[in-house]
């Protein structure tokens, strides 16, 4: 693929879609979950400026910017003033309501709402079914909105098709599953030759949150995926879709281009070396999900402890880890052995850990129970 | 808990008491004998005693039949060691079996207002887990006696040796309840700092999530409080998230499955309309050829129909030929049935006649026969009747003569049993009067017996009433003598100890203020005196003062010269001689005159003579309490000696009842036998007696019955007889004659009957056959009647048949013959064959179909459109409805929260488990702690030490004791001693220190009764000191004879007061408040 920069460049588009703005994480901790929703704000000025940097001709935002139709000031007041402080009047930023937040009396893009009002010229709500934009002499925008949360309306094949002798650029944008994605049906199916059968040579989508680029290649349809990843696992996350036309050639060229801040990441932590080796890695961009499967000893889970703490950081202190979320279900605790801490103790203490001790070994709960009293005992002795 | 007032009603020898108590000390003092240790014991009952155990009878007076009770109001919290707030309650117990015994036990908060807590059994149980003594439940299995445990010997322990609750151990207690409250109560003074900090850390946390019953703590208050919360909130959200999930599936699968009936309706109705229009085609060339078939058909039925009236006209023609020629034979045929008709019916007449003949009997010879038969065989049915009438009777008659035989036999046995019944009954009284006798026998001689232990009872009251009187004159002696050595104390008039010491301090000033004077003179006499001079130095001798001779002294030189000059030097300035003089002068207005009044020289000796009074008033006091106690025993005596009278009328009773008894005989007869002995031979004369009885009575009732029996018989067998008799009499010969002889007769008759009955029926038989074949002859001719008949019938119809056609056949022919002059066959033939030649220009279609199916086509293209109609009406409405729902995304949230709920779950059972450890840590280190348990002793021995020391001088060591609280000895001299080996009085003081040190760390009331009492004036005022210290902390009940040892004379109550309160202590006078029972 030859660099688009040297092609002749008729135009360029900035494609971004599911920004989920004002998601909630309840799996994590308040605090956590709060840093992970300010991330998710964070990278919109990471796509703008690549907007910017690359002096594309418009971006194009294909829906899921808000996680609700409704979301709080607090969402959208902000998102307004970036979008004004990086306002250029010959970069139309396009919004496309969808699915999370479909254009529905109330909603975030009603034109009745005081986001709608806030936002600058250059800024354009898809708030009708027969919206068009012309993105250049050469270029036409042709977007539909979503207006519920569900519909087995497509919305690409309800966009109007290429007239006869019609030679322009055609971009389409919509949002919705493709056809194989699972329930497709219900959630604003997109036909596998959709783009092609409307005409569009570029039909710009949102929705599932993976960079995937469907075919055929003179008339691709583009999920440019979440700009910042929403859980563990997602694969291809964390990208804008930059696209190129020239004025040779009809065929776009497509080049994703990372903005996200963090990367989610989950390991399964089966030794304490392991563990220890986490301290000379940068997770400073990294939401660590650490599965815990492994045995220690009382002493043994202090260093634990105090490994978990360093990467999780304290009030006063951040952590390595960006955030860290720990799956201690797999670490059993063997408290059996005490060592040395309670030489020189009471006799009494001395006879509380070897009951402990006896009842450790039971199996189940009860055993389960003991191990911890042990350790509590221990942590109460070592702390004195 | 503290005891606040109790009241006893007919307990012992108490017959009512009430008294309040305070907090701390309590002093109750009186008299030996006056009920003092009966009052400890109806505490401990009320609070340990159930109802109706045995150990209650003792407390039942003597002389009444009368249930105890006691009333006991306390304040402890409702369980032992509780930090709330203590509650009021009163325990009330009367004591007694069945349905005497009662107990109820109420509480308070105010203390007056009460409700019902327990009754009956619950009672004791709930008093027991409160108080926590080591006590088990009062339904629990344990050992007989009063209910008993290391706590309830050491706060309610009654009189006993001294100091033997030392050898009391916490091990022996039926329950841990004790040691758990001991070990409570003194974790604070016993626990290592390092094990208390982890306890209480351990604890603490414990606390935070367990109320102080172990309940998990709920609300606000639980710390799993927030992640609970947490759990609903996304229970409930995630609730209504599934919910909107599942109903974005119904109507996701709803369109789904809508889509797929879509298409196949779309499928269904293109299917139906093409089916229909296939059928219009198929109808229309199927509606042309049948048009043109219809023209062959017209065509080919217009020929037919022409050829048929020809060939008709030719047939007709030849019919009225046929009929014409066979009229003849017909009329013949009916002329020849005629006649044969007519012989048939004369042969009919004939057979009828015949068999009418039959049928009217016969013959006369034939009839006169079988009446001679008919007759006969009822000749012969009469006599079997009669003879079979004398059978019977003589077999009734056999019978009854045996049944009366029977009968006899039956009556003279039972005449026999009868006797031997009557001869048992003589013989069974026979005995009883024997052992009637005998039993008379023996308990004459047991009257006998009473009466001799009647005369030692009223030897012996007569003697106790005497030793009465002795005693009391001996107590008045003794009461005399301390009155005397008491006068001659008071004669001494000794001043009070108080005043010893003050003139203890004043002897000291007064030395210290001479001692002030002593200042050292010196003297020399220079020259030649004019006189002698004598000098005196201090209190010295005087002697001559040599010129040049230095006379020392301390603090006084007195120098004379003459009889007129005497110089007096003194040392010291004039304010110590002041001093020195004011003290002097105190000394000689104060101490010396009762010196000189006491006939001693100093204080000591005054000392000394106080000690001696001391020592005779307590001689006075021991002359007293003997005269006291020998009182006691006087009246002990005098209680018995109350019996005399009752005694003698006993006496005078068994008298009477050995009035007109030779006592020697009887003496005689029984004076080898002990009254063990006399019993069981009484015993045994009455068990022979009562059987005797029995067997007599047995025997008579036998004999009753049988006579019954017997009567019975002999009326049968009477009435059996007659019934013979009357039977005998219908009977002309004997009776086994009479039915021998009728049962051949009777044989011979039924051989006569048969062959009657024999001869009838073959008669009978004859007429019948001869009938049946007169019949068979009548049907015969009937049946060559009936067929003459229908051949006359059928030969007439033929005739008439032949008539009619040939009319008819003439009449068609002619109607024939006009139709043919207008039919042209040859035009008729060419018409058709044009139309079949257009016929075969439209050929038949592969598929009939019928305008009944063409419609159905319609109508069934018609539903198919109206179904996919409705299908896609459906569609769009779920196509709303799924604008309504979450879809995807309330999936995606659904999952999100569930996740999220997990996580929260196993958060809450992760600090569940977390708590729950704590929970198990807390109670382990307790569990090991108590299993540890040396500090039990270790923790109250080193209090108890402490007072001990202090009260001996430090003259013993420490005391060990054991971690069960036993005392294992005291360190004396480095070695460790037996406290056995300690005077009873030390051992008492020990025990006393030992008690009050658990009572106050207990928190709890300690009754001390008759404590102390070998303990020497000066410990006891030290004891007193410390149970009004102790009394701070716990209540102390001191039930004493000597309130002087621990109540001033302030401290008593008044003439005519129950109890005085003072800031240490309440003193109560039991005599005041006690009644006892027979005092007025």
């Amino acid at each position: 693929m030859s660099d688009p920069q040297d092609d002749d460049v008729a135009l360029k588009l900035l494609h971004t879609a599911d920004w989920h703005l004002g998601r909630r994480f309840p799996q994590f901790p308040d605090d956590v979950a709060l840093e992970l929703m300010r991330a998710r704000m964070s990278v919109i000025d990471a796509i703008l400026g690549a907007a910017a940097h690359n002096e594309v001709d418009a971006v194009l935002c294909a829906g899921d910017l808000f996680d609700a139709p409704q979301p709080d000031e607090e969402w959208w007041r902000p998102l307004a003033d970036k979008l004004s402080r990086h306002a250029k009047a010959e970069r139309p930023v396009v919004l496309l309501p969808g699915n999370h937040d479909p254009l529905t009396p109330g909603s975030v893009y009603h034109p009745d709402h005081p986001f709608v009002h806030a936002l600058g010229e250059h800024v354009h709500v898809v708030d009708r079914d027969d919206f068009t934009l012309a993105l250049s002499p050469e270029a036409t925008l042709y977007a539909r909105p979503c207006r519920s949360r569900a519909e087995g309306l497509d919305l690409a094949m309800a966009l109007p098709e290429r007239e006869e002798g019609d030679t322009s650029i055609r971009i389409g944008m919509v949002h919705g599953s493709t056809f194989d994605m699972p329930e497709f049906q219900t959630n604003f199916p997109i036909a596998k030759d959709a783009a092609v059968k409307r005409g569009f040579d570029y039909l710009a989508i949102g929705d599932t949150h993976a960079y995937r680029v469907y075919d055929p290649p003179e008339s691709p349809t583009v999920y440019p995926g979440a700009p910042e990843p929403t859980t563990f696992g997602e694969r291809d996350v964390g990208h804008v879709a930059l696209v190129f036309f020239g004025r040779r050639r009809r065929r776009p060229l497509i080049r994703p281009e990372r903005v996200a801040r963090f990367v989610w990441e989950e390991r399964v932590i089966e030794d304490l070396p392991a563990l220890r080796r986490l301290r000379d890695e940068d997770l400073r961009r990294t939401v660590l999900r650490l599965v815990l499967r492994l045995r220690v000893s009382p002493a043994e889970r202090d260093e634990v402890d105090e490994i978990l703490q360093a990467l999780s950081g304290t009030s006063s202190r951040h952590g390595q880890a960006a955030v860290l979320q720990v799956d201690g279900s797999g670490l059993q605790l063997d408290a059996s052995d005490l060592g040395d801490a309670l030489e020189g103790l009471p006799q009494v203490l001395t006879e509380t850990a070897e009951r402990l001790r006896a009842q450790a070994a039971e199996p189940g709960e009860e055993g389960e129970l003991a191990q911890r009293a042990l350790y509590h005992l221990y942590r109460l002795v070592r702390s004195g | 808990m503290r005891l606040l007032s109790i009241g006893v009603r007919s307990f012992g020898c108490i017959e009512e008491a009430k008294l309040e108590l305070r907090p701390g000390l309590n002093v109750l003092y009186g008299p030996n004998d006056l009920g003092k240790s009966t009052l400890v014991h109806a505490i401990r009952a009320a609070l340990l005693l159930p109802t109706s155990r045995r150990e209650a009878e003792r407390f039942r007076p003597w002389h009444r039949d009368v249930t105890p009770e006691v009333t006991l109001a306390f304040e402890a919290p409702d369980e032992p060691g509780s930090d709330r707030p203590p509650r009021i309650w009163r325990v009330r117990k009367s004591f007694g079996a069945g349905r005497k015994g009662s107990a109820e036990l109420h509480w308070s908060n105010d203390g007056e207002h009460f409700s019902v807590e327990q009754k009956g059994d619950g009672v004791d149980d709930k008093l027991r887990t409160m108080l926590g003594w080591g006590v088990p439940g009062a339904r629990a299995r344990g050992p007989r006696g009063f209910p008993s445990s290391f706590l309830t010997t050491v706060l309610l322990g009654p009189q006993a040796v001294p100091g033997s609750m030392l050898g009391n151990s916490l091990d022996d207690d039926p329950t841990d309840s004790g040691r758990e409250r001991l070990t409570e109560a003194l974790q604070a003074l016993a626990q290592d700092p390092r094990f208390k900090e982890i306890l209480d850390e351990a604890q603490r946390k414990v606390d935070e999530a367990f109320t102080p019953t172990g309940k998990p703590r709920k609300g606000k208050a639980s710390p799993l409080s927030p992640i609970k919360q947490r759990i609903r909130e996304l229970s409930e959200e995630l609730r209504l998230q599934q919910e909107r999930v599942h109903d974005s599936d119904d109507v996701r699968q709803q369109l789904l499955a809508l889509d797929l009936e879509r298409i196949e309706a779309v499928a269904a109705r293109d299917d139906a309309e093409k089916q229909w229009q296939r059928q219009q085609a198929l109808f229309e060339r199927g509606r042309q050829r049948a048009e043109a078939l219809a023209q062959v058909q017209e065509a080919r039925e217009a020929l037919e129909r022409g050829q048929a009236v020809l060939a008709d006209r030719r047939t007709w023609q030849e019919a009225v030929e046929r009929h014409m020629q066979g009229r003849p034979a017909a009329d013949g045929a009916l002329l020849r049935a005629g006649e044969v008709e007519q012989a048939a019916a004369q042969t009919f007449a004939e057979a009828e006649a015949h068999l009418r003949a039959i049928e009217q009997g016969g013959d006369a010879e034939a009839k006169l026969e079988r009446q001679q038969l008919e007759t006969r065989r009822l000749q012969l049915k009469a006599e079997h009747a009669q003879v079979h009438e004398r059978l019977r009777l003589a077999e009734e008659a056999l019978e009854k003569r045996a049944e009366v035989e029977t009968v006899a036999e039956a009556r003279d046995a039972l005449a026999q049993d009868l006797a031997a019944s009557e001869r048992a009954a003589t013989d069974a009284e026979a005995v009883r009067r024997e052992a009637d006798a005998e039993q008379r026998l023996y308990d004459a001689a047991l009257r006998l017996r009473r009466y001799e232990e009647a005369e030692q009872r009223v030897a012996h009251a007569q003697e106790a009433e005497a030793e009465a009187n002795r005693s009391v004159e001996e107590a008045e002696k003794l009461e005399a003598q301390a009155q005397a050595i008491d006068e001659a104390v008071a004669a001494e008039a000794l001043p009070e100890p108080s005043e010893i010491d003050g003139w203890r301090a004043l002897a000291e000033e007064r030395r210290i203020a001479q001692a002030r004077l002593e200042v050292g003179l010196s003297v020399v006499v220079h020259g030649t005196p004019p006189a002698q001079v004598q000098a005196r130095a201090d209190d010295g001798a005087e002697a001559v003062a040599e010129p040049g001779q230095a006379i020392e002294a301390q603090r006084r030189l007195s120098l004379a010269m003459g009889p007129d000059l005497r110089i007096e030097i003194e040392g010291g300035d004039a304010s110590a001689r002041a001093t020195r003089d004011a003290l002097e002068q105190r000394w000689v207005d104060e101490v010396a005159p009762v010196l000189v009044r006491v006939e001693v020289e100093d204080l000591a000796g005054l000392r000394a003579r106080m000690d001696s009074a001391r020592q005779r008033q307590a001689e006075a006091r021991q002359l007293r309490d003997k005269a006291v106690s020998t009182r006691q025993l006087a009246e002990a005596r005098r209680e018995r000696a109350v019996e005399l009278p009752a005694l003698r009328e006993a006496l005078q009773a068994s008298q009477n009842a050995l009035a007109g008894l030779d006592r020697a005989l009887l003496q005689e007869r029984t004076g080898d036998y002990d009254e063990t002995e006399l019993r069981r031979r009484q015993a045994h004369a009455q068990a022979r007696v009562d059987e005797a009885r029995h067997t007599h009575a047995q025997a008579k009732s036998r004999s009753a019955r049988l006579e019954s029996q017997k009567a019975a018989q002999t009326e049968r067998h009477d009435r059996l007889a007659a019934e013979l008799a009357t039977v005998l009499a219908r009977l002309p010969g004997s009776p086994v004659s009479e039915r021998d002889t009728a049962f051949d007769r009777l044989a011979a008759l039924e051989g006569e009957i048969e062959t009657v009955d024999a001869e009838l029926a073959e008669h009978d038989e004859a007429r019948a056959r001869r009938r049946s074949e007169a019949e068979a002859a009548v049907n015969e001719a009937q049946t060559q009647v009936d067929q003459a008949r229908l051949a006359t019938s059928l030969a007439r119809r033929e005739l008439d048949e032949r008539k009619e056609a040939l009319a008819q056949a003439e009449g068609r022919h002619a109607q024939l013959e006009s139709q043919a002059a207008q039919i042209d066959e040859a035009a008729l033939k060419r018409e058709l064959e044009e139309r079949q030649a257009a016929l075969s220009e439209r050929p038949e279609p592969q598929e009939t179909v019928s305008a009944e199916s063409l419609a159905e086509g319609e109508r069934a293209w018609q539903q198919q459109q109206q179904a996919l109609r409705e299908i896609e009406a459906a569609l769009e409405q779920q196509r709303g409805a799924l604008k309504q729902v979450g879809g995807a995304v309330a999936r995606e949230e659904a999952e999100r929260t569930r996740e999220a709920l997990e996580a929260t779950k196993q958060a809450e059972h992760d600090l569940e488990l977390d708590y729950e450890a704590w929970r198990l840590l807390a109670q382990t280190l307790r569990e090991a702690e108590t299993a540890e348990g040396r500090h039990l002793g270790e923790a109250l021995g080193e209090p108890v030490h402490e007072r001990f020391a202090q009260l001996t001088g430090e003259r013993y060591g420490a005391l060990s004791l054991g971690r069960d609280l036993q005392a294992g000895g005291l360190e004396v001299a480095g070695e460790l001693r037996d406290v056995k080996a300690l005077s009873e009085g030390v051992q008492d003081q020990l025990a006393t220190i030992l008690r009050l040190a658990v009572a106050e760390q207990l928190g709890s009331a300690l009754v001390l009764d008759d404590h102390l009492v070998q303990t020497d004036p000066a410990r006891i005022a030290w004891f007193r000191e410390l149970l009004v210290d102790v009394g701070q902390r716990a209540q102390i009940l001191v039930l004493t004879c000597r309130p002087e040892d621990y109540l001033g004379a302030d401290e008593r109550p008044a003439e005519g007061e129950a109890s005085r309160d003072s800031d240490a202590v309440r003193a109560v006078s039991l005599a005041s408040v006690i009644r006892r029972a027979g005092s007025t």
